[in-house]
């Protein structure tokens, strides 16, 4: 419990940069809760990678003190696999919006579940794209009529990244709310700890273009239940979910990916493999 | 990590709480700092700073309690027991606008400062352990005065109009 | 009597097996030491369609097919015609087709070549478990003058795996077809092989040869996603990658699959992807972020016919336009161009090197013709080059700067896992420190330093194949080279001068090698598989072209042949 060398704290993570942020943007307390959970988990800052696409949320690299690529529109997810496969040594963390992960996003999002590389995943969700003046995204309520391109509402349905998620074989899927860092900071810590693909919606509100979700606070509530290791039962909590339930729903038990079975160890040389050739 | 039950029952779980709570308190005000400067608001961002400094003196102080005790245990985030969500003493990050007056922002920090009173009047309260009371009573003291400073310094910066936060420029497109 | 080179064409269709065929007989051909090329052509069925195996053997290494087809053997005739225009018969030529299976088209008919029947399918209907395709292969074997020795352990090592009954049909199958060709006597058996006994001889595809080249070069890791005619370049890779400690994984698209390449690459790995137009073209933006980030990343695109969909089995040099100038921004990055099958090797390993070394986007571009031609020919020289990127692997007293406007533009790299080294690869502009940054003063020098590199780089010799002497030169790139080299060659055995350059470093442009390599030219005819002229637009964007120039382009998906650049030196007077 006592420890001689300083423990690692959270704004040893953090990088000395001005955020671009609007002030009161709940993206600070994910950045909080993100460089808390790094300090709990004592990671060394070399050790770890931050990767992300386009968007307020996807700023996040910049502002802490580890390993950053800030990517393109919706390509987070695909670059942060290449590097975990390439260096599984690296604990690879992947930060983005709504728009960003679920729109653009959206494919390399499915496939990222189902492969289960042993990413997490941590989703800014404010139901709005920021950076281009407040348009709807994919998880933006269909009657939301704030955004001069869809006056009329989107008349779409949203998404539940949830029951995505839980639906194409994420092994960890957790929603956190950025009111609340600790708990979200808990989450993305054991999101790390938890082999395989990690998701971490984290409602995090969006003062300038959607100031009514200051009230999430208020509309926030903590799961009733305990995470489950079974995604059908975990896909019911989700399915009878009002969206603002926030605790973690699933610590499935699928192995990362690769697997053990997929690692072969056979080595040949260069020079080996040319014989094929030789006629 | 450790599982922490109870919060702070014992003095070296007390200090770790406190040195938790003032650590958060600087480090926040300091961002916030950076924050409101970032967005051009000199005079929120400089009080900000301030008080950054003034947290950072209770951080040495509570760094050398620690010390005297022999040394205090390393705690996650999550495993502090807290009234709220955050440590007491911490402005919300929601808690702040770019056009915020520094009347508000001392609205913020003494607030701050008052839930820091409370959390140490809590534990004094309903501590077993008689060296935590007698610590707690003391920072309850100390964050009292802060709080009582803070109301005076509050006097002394006039609060502005209801129409504080209204912007002349629509919201710009940055990616 | 015997020849010096025999072209074969086996046709057939509802899995008749003619590709099995033609793969058997350049496999026995390499054996027994001659050199080869076998491309494919099909419909567009994926089972049961008709195919065409179309064989060149000879003693001598093959540059490009022969312009006429020697032999056309037809286990039927069911929609042969679709071939037509890639089986160039002549009066001299021979056709063996089975009567069972009704007249010879018309068509094939008036080209004036000689019939011959050969009860192919009723040859095998005596063998219990017999095949047609055996028999034709006995046939073809048999006209080549292939040891049947060499025919039987080829089949042997295939159907190896059916056992001892299929072996025996086969090999009655074989003797059935090679006897009736040795009674026609036809005198095209091929003479002794060139080749000195020592030398290496390798049987590959395009599509190996690049994928080979990636690993000489350092790659270890290869996202993938399939498409035609790329597949085989990432099936070589997965089969091998794993053996050298790599990794290989199958992507959700190409947008993901380049994303993958970027993101491993950033982790320190050589990386590599292999793709066709329209991938290459969902590629685009992150390759620009392979340029921004300054992240280096190979992708070998095999071209095919376009736009859209367009004609996926077959070649076309028409991604040369998006390959150069496909991304947005002012974005330097490498263009290779492979100037044989076998060259596929070295330049995708120039591709990991350059990419490597000066830390950007570097494209090879292949194509249908270079990737799916299967070629015996001698082993490609080994080449020293090697993915050596400039890395820093300890921290200074000063703050890092991932982006530093160094002289030559390359600035060092920390790779993850390195303390005190942490960096953002940022596709955003920066600063030297990698910070987001709008400023024109940051804009410019990231967009200087990002040129400079390119520019400062000694490319060397290897930026063209230059060939041959003469005032008269023919100019150009990829697949058009073997033909184009092919028709120099016999301009050169008639007494006749012309020069050979066929660009392989195709972007950034080398205005002073350029200019060197066509000193004295009068005459320049610039060859290209583009119905835009692709290539002969960006020379003109970037040399001053010399003397009299005659461009000959055409679309695909017909490769152009030898006589056609032979006809057209000759009319520009060698």
């Amino acid at each position: 419990m006592d420890s001689r060398t300083p423990a690692p704290h959270a704004n040893d993570y953090k990088a000395d940069i001005k955020p671009v942020w609007c002030p009161g943007c709940g993206h600070y307390s994910v950045l909080a809760a993100l460089t808390r959970a790094l300090a709990a988990l004592a990671l060394p800052r070399h050790q770890v990678a931050v990767v992300s696409g386009i968007g307020c949320s996807s700023r996040m690299p910049a502002y802490t003190s580890v390993y950053g690529f800030h990517s393109v529109h919706g390509r987070a997810l695909a670059v942060a696999t290449g590097l975990k496969l390439a260096r599984p040594d690296l604990t690879v963390i992947v930060a983005g919006g709504d728009g960003d992960g679920f729109s653009i996003g959206g494919n390399h999002f499915l496939h990222a579940c189902r492969r289960n590389v042993d990413l997490t995943y941590i989703v800014m969700d404010n139901e709005v794209y920021g950076m281009t003046k407040g348009q709807a995204s994919p998880t933006t309520a269909c009657d939301w009529t704030g955004s001069k391109l869809t006056p009329e509402g989107t008349g779409v349905t949203p998404i539940d990244p949830i029951q995505l998620a839980l639906a194409c074989g994420a092994n960890y899927v957790a929603r956190g709310f950025s009111g609340d860092p600790n708990t979200l900071a808990h989450m993305i810590a054991d999101g790390v700890r938890h082999p395989g693909f990690s998701l971490i919606q984290a409602l995090s509100p969006c003062v300038t273009f959607r100031p009514e979700q200051k009230d999430w606070k208020k509309m926030v509530h903590a799961a009733k239940h305990e995470p489950v290791s079974d995604p059908r039962r975990a896909g019911h909590l989700a399915l009878e979910d009002d969206a603002f339930t926030t605790g973690v729903f699933l610590t499935g038990t699928r192995p990362a990916f690769p697997t053990a079975e997929t690692v072969r160890s056979v080595m040949k040389t260069v020079a080996e493999l040319e014989q094929g050739f030789v006629t | 990590m450790t599982e922490v039950k109870g919060g702070a029952i014992s003095v070296t779980l007390f200090l770790a709480h406190s040195l938790e709570l003032e650590i958060e308190a600087r480090d926040r005000y300091v961002e916030l700092g950076s924050v409101l400067s970032a967005h051009n608001n000199a005079d929120v961002s400089t009080l900000f700073e301030t008080l950054g400094r003034y947290a950072q003196m209770h951080v040495t102080e509570v760094e050398r309690l620690a010390e005297e005790v022999g040394g205090i245990p390393t705690l996650a985030a999550w495993e502090f027991v807290w009234p709220d969500n955050e440590a007491p003493e911490t402005a919300g990050h929601d808690e702040v606008h770019y056009l915020m007056s520094p009347h508000k922002a001392l609205e913020v920090a003494h607030a701050n400062e008052v839930g820091a009173r409370d959390y140490y009047k809590w534990i004094a309260e309903t501590t077993q352990d008689a060296d935590v009371r007698r610590l707690a009573r003391s920072f309850e003291e100390e964050e009292s005065r802060h709080a009582q400073l803070l109301a005076l310094w509050l006097d002394k910066f006039p609060n502005v109009p209801e129409n504080w936060d209204q912007d002349l420029d629509p919201p710009q497109c940055v990616d | 009597m015997s020849v010096e080179s025999l072209s074969l064409a086996l046709v057939g269709s509802g899995g008749a097996g003619v590709m099995t065929v033609g793969q058997m007989l350049l496999d026995a051909a390499a054996g027994a030491g001659w050199y080869g090329m076998m491309r494919r052509s099909s419909g567009p069925q994926i089972r049961g369609g008709e195919a065409a195996a179309l064989v060149d053997l000879a003693t001598r290494s093959v540059e490009a097919p022969k312009d006429e087809m020697n032999v056309l053997l037809a286990i039927d005739w069911q929609n042969t015609t679709r071939f037509m225009d890639e089986l160039p018969l002549t009066p001299d030529s021979i056709i063996i087709a089975d009567p069972s299976q009704g007249p010879v088209p018309e068509l094939i008919l008036a080209r004036g070549a000689r019939v011959i029947e050969l009860p192919i399918k009723d040859l095998a209907a005596g063998v219990v478990n017999g095949r047609a395709n055996m028999v034709a292969l006995g046939a073809a074997a048999a006209i080549a003058g292939l040891p049947m020795a060499g025919i039987l352990s080829v089949v042997n090592l295939t159907l190896g795996r059916k056992g001892g009954e299929a072996q025996a049909a086969a090999a009655t199958c074989l003797a059935l077809g090679a006897k009736a060709a040795e009674e026609w006597g036809l005198g095209r058996e091929l003479a002794t092989p060139a080749h000195a006994e020592a030398s290496v001889r390798w049987n590959i595809s395009g599509n190996e040869a690049a994928g080979l080249g990636a690993v000489r070069g350092g790659v270890r890791f290869c996202a993938a996603y399939p498409i035609t005619p790329a597949t085989e370049v990432l099936e070589w890779l997965a089969g091998k990658l794993p053996k050298l400690g790599g990794t290989l994984v199958q992507a959700e698209d190409e947008l993901a699959s380049i994303a993958m390449c970027i993101g491993a690459s950033y982790g320190g790995v050589p990386s590599i992807t292999a793709t066709s137009g329209p991938g290459l073209a969902l590629m685009t933006e992150l390759m620009g972020l392979s340029v921004s980030s300054e992240t280096p990343v190979v992708v070998v695109n095999v071209m095919r016919g376009g736009p859209s969909t367009g004609i996926p089995t077959k070649a076309e040099q028409t991604d040369l336009n998006i390959a150069i100038h496909g991304l947005h921004g002012d974005a330097p990055h490498i263009v290779l161009g492979p100037t044989s099958v076998g060259d596929c090797v070295r330049t995708t390993q120039w591709a990991v090197h350059l990419a490597e070394r000066l830390q950007t986007l570097a494209i090879v571009l292949s194509d249908q013709a270079l990737g799916q031609t299967r070629a015996v020919i001698d082993r490609p020289d080994d080449s020293a080059w090697q993915a050596e990127r400039l890395i820093q692997r300890e921290a200074g007293t000063d703050k890092f700067k991932r982006y530093a406007a160094t002289p030559s533009g390359v600035s060092a790299m920390s790779i993850p896992g390195t303390p005190g080294l942490e960096y953002v690869a940022e596709g955003l502009e920066h600063s030297e420190s990698g910070l987001p940054s709008a400023g024109a003063a940051d804009h410019a020098k990231q967009l200087d330093k990002r040129l400079r590199k390119l520019d400062n780089h000694n490319f060397g010799p290897e930026w063209a194949d230059v060939e041959g002497e003469g005032e008269v030169a023919v100019l150009t790139w990829g697949s058009c080279t073997g033909p184009a080299r092919a028709a120099v060659a016999r301009l050169a055995a008639e007494g006749r001068k012309a020069r050979l350059v066929a660009v392989r470093l195709l972007s950034p442009a080398r205005p002073s090698d350029f200019a060197q390599a066509l000193a004295g030219v009068r005459k320049l005819l610039v060859v290209e598989l583009s119905h835009g002229a692709q290539f002969y637009r960006y020379l003109r964007s970037q040399y001053d072209l010399p003397g009299e120039v005659t461009v000959f382009n055409r679309p695909g998906p017909l490769s152009i042949r030898t006589t056609e650049i032979y006809d057209r030196l000759v009319a520009l007077g060698v």
